[in-house]
């Protein structure tokens, strides 16, 4: 199937990258809030995004608070989009097999 | 999280994952009132400037409210950690406010001229009535999101 992305099997890029293509961006401890992980398992999700070209890091401050915000890449979304046809596809598949199994 | 999904599975979490994301949210508590100050304060300007014919002044009271108005949209649309991306017709609605807005304040401004009286204190009254107006337009639009979204709340 050729829509799949193998870099978007592990769910938490998966999580990440979906809810970063739901907005123009977020906040790093917003996505951490969401994906219910840690800082560290976020950071190194980001940087595997990131390194794929699917999401931008941009750094930054609110006063003297650092703070980080990700947002999804045209890259990244067109991957996404892809990937979840793909999967659609397949769950489509393995319903229609399952009902005729039936 | 567990590594394995079905091809069911992952699609519904991506799912929710974007729902999540694109869930409206209500605005700031401080954004209807800022935005309200803008207009205040914008009447306050032109006000002045039509009373002591001041034409610099004038042109300032025209320019100030584009970008002080899209300072605090913008610093309003990240402050929930998430900046939403503009929702279809949200434009339509944005041109609609700035009209029902700018028409309460030159429509007042307008009368207390024809009226005569003094345009301070008629630019106070008009800016300070189209403030209101947008804080009330902003507080009802919350708690329409909030009624909508119970669980969108900050």
């Amino acid at each position: 199937m050729t829509g799949l992305d193998p870099n978007l099997h592990h769910p938490t890029r998966l999580t990440v990258l979906a809810f970063l293509s739901g907005c123009q961006e977020a906040e790093f401890s917003a996505v951490r809030d969401y994906c219910q992980v840690s800082d560290s398992v976020l950071s190194k999700t980001a940087a595997v995004l990131d390194e794929l070209g699917y999401v931008k890091v941009k750094k930054g401050y609110v006063g003297k608070r650092p703070r980080t915000w990700l947002a999804a890449s045209r890259a990244g979304r067109a991957a996404l989009s892809g990937h979840l046809a793909a999967l659609q596809q397949l769950a489509s598949a393995a319903e229609a097999a399952a009902a005729e199994g039936v | 999280m567990d590594e394995s999904l079905t091809p069911a599975e992952a699609l519904a979490l991506a799912g929710r994952a974007q729902a999540a994301a694109e869930r409206p949210v209500p605005m700031p508590d401080w954004y209807g009132p800022g935005i309200g100050a803008v207009f205040l304060a914008q009447g306050l300007v032109i006000g002045a400037a039509l009373q002591f014919d001041l034409e610099w002044l004038l042109i300032i009271g025209y320019a100030m409210a584009g970008p002080l108005i899209g300072a605090l949209a913008g610093a309003a649309s990240r402050a929930g950690g998430v900046a939403k991306r503009p929702m279809p017709g949200v434009w339509r609605l944005a041109l609609a406010t700035v009209l029902v807005v700018a028409s309460i304040e030159f429509g007042l401004g307008a009368l207390g001229w024809w009226a005569g009286l003094p345009l301070l204190l008629v630019g106070l009254v008009a800016g300070g009535a189209a403030g209101g107006v947008f804080w009330l337009a902003a507080r009802r639009i919350n708690r329409q999101i909030l009624r909508a979204y119970p669980e969108g709340g900050r």
